[in-house]
């Protein structure tokens, strides 16, 4: 069964010197370079081709995160691990979408980080607990879920000056409709253009009759 | 004869009359030289008995008549001395024939002529002929004036023997040509052009005068058609110059202006004065004129013309009339402006002192006669103003002034005045005084205002000030609050202490429709309030305290109607178009003096805000750090203590070390969590790594957990990452929004909406929990939460809107501009 090449980076010497003497206990791992700077990793995996980088998120000069991203471009055969302080899912999702395959905290004990190499190596992913899919799941859904239509962020008043503005009022005519002075009725129409990012009568013209507010039909 | 009329430069008559002389005396000097030669001629011949008694009787004959002939007859001889003289010219010079014999004409001449002779002998020598005046002198030393022909006597050989000389006594003549040289001269000396004419027209005089008036020499136009010369032109009414000469010649004088025209072809007016001339018998010979020129008496004449006219005109222009009044007779003379002023037609009717006090403003009639009485009994200068009612009814103010005119011997015989419709400047003088009490008054106010602190203060000041331009009793300033649809009445002026009005009245219908109005910039004007709605509280209640009419003026500062000025009277229709545009005026300035100084207190108070922020700032740095200090020291440094104890233990004891290094493992994690913890509390790395999206996420999952409010998070297009401090400052804000929410909402569940469009990045926080007055809580010096995150908005240059009322929930939006620029912090 050939070895598992290594290569590790993180900028802090003991932190290198610690992950190597837990890996170098396994017999099939077989650390082979070493970087202390961000910008180093890419052109060192580049060159030493190992079958799994070992990859601190917190680097000088290049993140982990921005790392991840050319080495799976570069080299697309080396298997990316994220080390990381951070349990929090943002991290882990983000980690993944940039094309890392496995993601250990740093608290993590021994059999984790050696369990994670093993998993990576074989193509499959690995996070380390309490990190799960579910959990990723979840975050995902949550972000997802909050989209919403901007309409909602409208006053009160603004969705109705948005109306009568839609149904062709000049200002003048809606600050008589709403009792308020012609100057209230520009502000507000300023302000919800700006909100719904609408610059022109014709665009909100538009923009009412794909929400629905003016009828297609007359 | 034409020889001698070439030889003459005297008149025609005169050398008409030569010539008749002339004629008759030619042939018989040459028949005498002729027969003088034969006696002369002493050739040997001979002759018969016959022949010789008929040459003495033919010597005979020819003695006779120079004997007997009226011309003197001088003959000398080669020496130029006389050898014959016959009676008459001896009788001609006073002496005897004897007496001259042998001696040379030298002797005889006058010393004058002298000079002369011997050129003259000279000319006989060589066979010329000579005619000449002959100037002699008498034996009795009076002088002789002879015309004297010589002819030279030759020899047959063609020698000069002596010469021969007709001789006639011209001295009459003389002394006549004399005469007329003297009269001709005469009238050089006259100051006008003197023409003679004969009776065809022709020019036979024309004096020095009429060479320097028409430019031509006398003897350039003798003889020339006078017409021609002259070239009169026909002017008005003149007759035509051939009519002139006609009625001339018959007879008749002329005179009158004509044009006349000078050698170089300019023009000009004459005065001419044209006679016939006759001769002795009666019979029309000629005319004569006499013309000087007239230009500068008709240049007088047209400036006076114009003067008068200009006067007219001048009278027209400045509505100046002027009469002249005969206190003897009672006449009137009007001049045509007065006519005009009074609204009739020029000399419509014979003016006079009847008429124009019928005209007079019946009020003024009796003060008018009184006033003219009294400066005609006093004969004192006229200065009065009266009104009349013109033709068409107008009521005109006049102003008349006088003199009175008296005769030689010091009786007033006239008065002569001037009198000018002044009713436009007594309007202007009116308007003007009106205009500037209204401008003096607006100037108080305006200084009134700059002294003013406060909007209330300017109200106050402005209503006091204006009242004597504007007949109200009531003045309130009401200001609009549009959100709260009500209207804020700041300050009342009360002329007749009527009852106060509320202070805030909510905006009615009929309100509404007034404001509709004001919106326009247009006054509302209530003429009358017993036509409006009798069942508006505040309009009833006007009504009782005897209010009839009023008018609210906009108040509209930068075209944004902030209020308005509602002015109130006693009397139905109490404003005209004058007020109201008093009314703007001061409106104007009130509106944006009001909005100037709500935007000073604003700025004053933005400023206290912006201190209280800056000591809340050092505040809460000042508490960070000591949260810091003690989180370092007491925590941290507890573990680290720990740590310390652990490791020393493991290296003296090694029989402990095992569970010594276990302990120390769990201590090392509690210390990497506590660092996570304080590092993520003073400021979450995820929002540098990941962006806001993850960042806020990961708060909430904290807060919910430490606050158990749950978070619902909507967003739309946050997907990407933006300007750092502007994701600090979304974060920071929906953090002090949750913060605050966790406070003092009082709710389970916050919205936290996060969107942005192409420009501007929008956070809003929102709960249904107790709400809040905004405007309470922002003018709270001791509450910094909405404040910090409206100051964290301005830096960017976005906004802040706080919306919440109490017991309605609180949404606050922040918009931050994306392409915004720092305002600088320092310079």
């Amino acid at each position: 069964m050939p070895k598992v090449t290594l290569v590790l980076a993180d900028d802090h010497h003991i932190v290198r010197q610690g992950l190597r003497a837990i890996l170098e206990t396994a017999p099939t791992f077989d650390v082979i370079g070493e970087a202390a700077h961000g910008l180093d990793v890419v052109p060192l995996v580049c060159r030493l081709r190992p079958d799994v980088l070992l990859l601190d998120l917190m680097m000088p000069g290049l993140n982990g995160l921005d790392i991840t991203t050319q080495v799976r471009e570069q080299c697309p055969d080396t298997k990316v691990i994220i080390l990381s302080m951070h349990r929090d899912e943002a991290y882990v999702v983000q980690a993944l979408r940039n094309g890392a395959a496995g993601y250990v905290l740093k608290e993590a004990n021994y059999a984790d980080l050696v369990q994670a190499v093993h998993e990576v190596a074989v193509g499959r992913r690995y996070l380390s607990p309490p990190l799960s899919e579910e959990s990723l799941r979840a975050y995902e859904h949550r972000v997802r879920h909050g989209a919403f239509d901007l309409y909602e962020t409208l006053t009160a008043r603004e969705r109705e000056i948005l109306h009568l503005t839609a149904e062709g009022l000049s200002s003048t005519e809606v600050a008589a409709r709403l009792f308020i002075s012609s100057r209230t009725v520009e502000t507000h129409r300023t302000n919800l253009m700006r909100k719904l990012g609408l610059h022109t009568q014709g665009e909100l013209i538009r923009y009412a009759l794909r929400r629905g507010i003016l009828p297609l039909s007359d | 004869m034409d020889r001698f009329k070439m030889k003459t430069e005297s008149s025609d008559r005169i050398v008409a009359r030569k010539g008749q002389q002339r004629e008759t005396a030619t042939p018989q000097a040459d028949n005498l030289a002729m027969v003088s030669s034969t006696i002369l001629d002493e050739e040997p011949i001979t002759i018969t008995r016959r022949e010789l008694e008929q040459l003495q009787q033919e010597a005979i004959r020819y003695r006779t008549i120079v004997e007997t002939t009226h011309e003197g007859i001088w003959q000398v001889d080669a020496n130029y001395r006389t050898t014959f003289v016959n009676a008459r010219m001896a009788e001609m010079l006073g002496y005897t024939p004897a007496e001259m014999m042998g001696r040379s004409p030298h002797d005889f001449l006058s010393p004058s002529q002298r000079a002369e002779r011997e050129r003259r002998f000279a000319e006989r020598r060589q066979g010329q002929r000579g005619t000449f005046d002959f100037r002699c002198r008498r034996k009795d030393g009076t002088e002789l004036w002879a015309l004297s022909n010589f002819s030279p006597i030759m020899s047959a050989q063609g020698e000069f023997i002596g010469a021969i000389g007709m001789f006639t006594d011209i001295t009459e003549r003389k002394q006549v040509e004399a005469h007329l040289n003297f009269q001709a001269r005469l009238l050089d000396t006259v100051g006008q052009a003197v023409i003679a004419t004969d009776a065809k027209g022709s020019i036979i005089y024309w004096n020095q005068f009429a060479e320097a008036l028409y430019g031509w020499a006398a003897s350039e136009v003798m003889g020339r058609p006078m017409l021609e010369v002259t070239a009169v032109e026909i002017c008005g009414e003149s007759p035509t110059p051939t009519e002139i000469l006609s009625r001339v010649c018959t007879g008749q004088r002329w005179v009158g202006e004509l044009i006349m025209r000078r050698r170089d072809g300019s023009a000009f007016p004459a005065l001419v004065t044209n006679a016939p001339v006759y001769d002795e018998t009666g019979i029309i010979v000629g005319m004569i004129g006499v013309s000087s020129d007239i230009t500068e008496r008709k240049q007088a004449e047209q400036r006076l013309h114009k003067s008068e006219m200009l006067l007219a005109e001048a009278e027209k222009m400045a509505h100046i009339g002027s009469w002249e009044w005969n206190t003897v007779t009672g006449d009137l003379i009007w001049s045509n402006e007065i006519y005009r002023i009074f609204g009739l037609a020029p000399q419509e009717f014979q003016a006079n002192h009847h008429a124009f006090l019928e005209r007079v403003h019946p009020d003024d009639r009796e003060f008018v006669q009184a006033t003219i009485d009294t400066s005609c009994q006093e004969c004192e200068p006229l200065a009065y103003e009266f009104r009349i009612i013109r033709a068409d009814a107008a009521i005109r103010v006049l102003q008349s002034w006088g003199a009175v005119v008296f005769n030689e011997t010091g009786e007033p015989i006239k008065m002569l005045g001037t009198v000018q419709d002044i009713t436009e400047r007594k309007q202007t003088e009116q308007a003007l005084r009106q205009y500037t009490e209204r401008l003096r008054i607006l100037h108080e106010m305006d200084q009134a205002i700059l002294a003013a602190q406060s909007p209330e203060s300017i109200a106050e000041a402005v209503l006091y000030r204006i009242a004597p331009l504007l007949p109200y009793v009531r003045a309130t300033v009401a200001l609009f609050d549009w959100e709260a649809q009500k209207i804020d009445l700041m300050v009342s002026y009360n002329r007749n202490n009527l009852e106060i009005m509320e202070k805030r009245v909510a905006i009615d219908d009929f309100l509404l429709q007034q404001i509709r109005e004001l919106q326009l910039g247009k006054v509302c004007y209530l003429d009358d309030l017993s036509y409006l709605d009798a069942t508006i509280p505040w309009i009833t209640k006007l009504r009782t305290q005897g209010i009839r009419s009023g008018m609210l003026v906009p108040l509209l500062a930068h075209g944004e109607l902030i209020g308005s000025l509602n002015l109130w009277a006693k009397v139905v229709a109490a404003f005209d178009a004058g007020h109201i545009e008093v009314a703007h005026e001061v409106a104007d300035s009130l509106a944006v003096a009001m909005k100037q100084a709500s935007l000073h207190q604003q700025v004053v108070e933005a400023n206290q805000r912006l201190q209280s922020i800056s000591r809340r700032l050092v505040e809460v740095q000042e508490a960070e750090r000591r949260n810091l200090a003690r989180e370092l020291h007491d925590e941290i440094g507890q573990d680290l203590t720990a740590l310390k104890l652990a490791s020393e233990i493991s290296a003296r004891e090694p029989a402990q070390a095992k569970p010594a290094l276990g302990q120390a493992q769990s201590i090392v994690n509690q210390l990497m969590a506590r660092v996570r913890e304080l590092s993520l509390n003073l400021r979450p790395a995820m929002l540098d790594d990941l962006g806001l999206l993850p960042a806020l996420l990961w708060h909430f999952k904290r807060y919910t957990a430490q606050t158990h409010i749950e978070v619902e998070l909507k967003h739309a297009d946050i997907d990407k990452r933006f300007e750092p401090e502007i994701e600090t400052a979304a974060y920071r804000i929906v953090q002090e929004g949750l913060t605050n929410i966790a406070r003092h909402a009082e709710t389970a569940k916050a919205i936290v909406r996060l969107w942005s469009t192409a420009e501007t990045l929008c956070v809003q926080v929102q709960d249904d929990g107790k709400g809040f007055s905004p405007q309470e809580v922002l003018a709270d010096d001791t509450r910094f939460g909405l404040r910090g995150m409206s100051e964290r908005t301005l830096l960017l240059q976005g906004s802040l809107v706080v919306d919440s009322v109490p017991g309605g929930g609180t949404c606050v939006t922040a918009e931050l501009p994306l392409k915004a620029t720092l305002i600088p912090q320092a310079i």
